[in-house]
């Protein structure tokens, strides 16, 4: 058997795109999913890969990147890398030669200067095969978890709910901003709020309102909502969340100090007791700069954990500002859905 | 041991898998017994315990679909390192 790499031509192949994506899971996916991830994302059009039999044309796998923005050690222009989302093989080309060549047309690519550098958040048993193609771990992405509801049901449960939402230690600290939430825009002086605190965020996606209306607004997948965090008429935070499977999940958040991030936290505390879930839930990349801010407002550390994994050539000159964990400000809004 | 027996044993003990009725040339790829993930542990193990090296391009489902293709590939490799 031969397996042979191929671009896909996103503009005519989405069809045949979305139906190896959904034969390989044996699922069906929405098309829109496909249309709003691969060809509206703000930061230009994915690049997928079809890996085929070439004894018999079958598709046996694919595989696409999407590209991000992002500002480099808080330079205020930024690159655009890739970002490696979805993959499939077919179940019979799974002896791994197939997902070796697919994860080594990204890797190709980028030796070639197409783009500079690439990321990924793949699980644990997809991380073996980036591995083997050279990429390096970047760092890990790690879970906290806030309790707000307290079981069983009944009295007991009642009770420990109630303990919950007094003892609050994100209370405790003098000062917040006042907040509000939103669902169905973004303001533009978000692009402001970025402007300021982009030197002290290090490497980072471009968190500008058009990426963020694109990412969470326009999402077809999930629902967010947005705190929105203000000192005066000062925007100085934001904070992206959903609710999902009991959980007050937060997706992406940016302060622009201590007193903004205390505040955006202290209010998705608030909205997940306004939910009745379980819990206020977070994941970050385990060097993340608010990590001392989120622990101090009652948030635990949870056992969950992946790697995140990134690959840029050697002669990049600036390979350590996205090789290293702390050189990044990522929060789990940055892998894709 | 045999391969045969010794790739039994790793799928069973290390990958957890139930191989008792697979049969030396049914499909281990199409069952879901074993994938891309799967097979890359076996390769490793068969690296070390055969000192064999596996190339990229030898990661079909020619080599690794079933037990008795992979008996046959360690088999091929131990006989080009001899010769």
């Amino acid at each position: 058997m031969t397996l042979v790499v191929r671009e896909v031509d996103i503009s005519t192949e989405m069809p045949g795109l979305v139906d190896v994506f959904n034969r390989a899971f044996n699922v069906v996916i929405p098309r829109e999913r496909f249309d709003w991830l691969y060809c509206r994302n703000p930061d230009g059009p994915s690049t997928a890969w079809f890996v085929t039999d070439d004894r018999t044309g079958e598709v046996a796998g694919c595989t696409a990147v999407f590209p991000r923005r992002i500002q480099v050690r808080g330079q205020r222009t930024p690159v655009v890398g890739w970002n490696c989302g979805d993959f499939c093989i077919m179940p019979r080309y799974r002896a791994g030669g197939a997902a070796i060549a697919l994860r080594r047309a990204a890797r190709t690519a980028v030796d070639q200067g197409v783009r500079p550098f690439l990321y990924a958040h793949p699980n644990e048993r997809m991380l073996q095969i980036h591995i083997r193609v050279g990429h390096s771990p970047l760092g890990r992405m790690i879970r906290f978890a806030r309790p707000t509801r307290l079981g069983p049901q009944g009295i007991v449960g009642r009770l420990g709910t109630l303990g919950l939402s007094v003892v609050r230690p994100d209370r405790l600290w003098p000062g917040m901003d006042d907040y509000d939430i939103e669902s169905n825009s973004l303001p533009v002086e978000i692009d402001d709020l970025f402007e300021r605190v982009r030197s002290t965020i290090g490497t980072a996606l471009v968190r500008d309102v058009r990426y963020l209306s694109w990412r969470f607004i326009e999402c077809p997948t999930d629902e967010y909502r947005f705190v929105l965090a203000r000192r005066g008429p000062r925007l100085t935070g934001y904070l992206a969340f959903c609710v999902s499977k009991d959980q007050l999940q937060v997706k992406d958040w940016l302060g622009e100090d201590t007193r903004a991030v205390r505040t955006l936290f202290s209010a998705a505390i608030d909205q997940a007791f306004t939910a009745q879930v379980a819990s206020a839930s977070v994941t970050m990349l385990e060097t993340h700069r608010d990590l001392g801010v989120i622990r101090s407002l009652g948030f635990a550390r949870r056992a969950e954990s992946s790697v995140t994994i990134t690959y840029a050539p050697e002669s990049l000159p600036w390979r350590a500002d996205v090789a290293s964990a702390d050189a990044w400000y990522m929060t789990v809004g940055d892998r894709d859905v | 041991m045999d391969v045969e027996a010794v790739v039994r044993k790793f799928l069973t003990t290390e990958l957890g898998r139930d191989v008792s009725r697979v049969g030396l040339d049914d499909s281990m790829l199409e069952s879901g017994t074993i994938d891309s993930v799967g097979v890359m542990q076996l390769v490793a193990f068969l690296g070390k315990t055969y000192g064999i090296t596996v190339e990229d391009d030898d990661l079909t489902p020619e080599n690794f679909d079933t037990i008795g293709a992979i008996a046959a590939f360690v088999a091929r490799r131990q006989a080009g390192a001899r010769g």
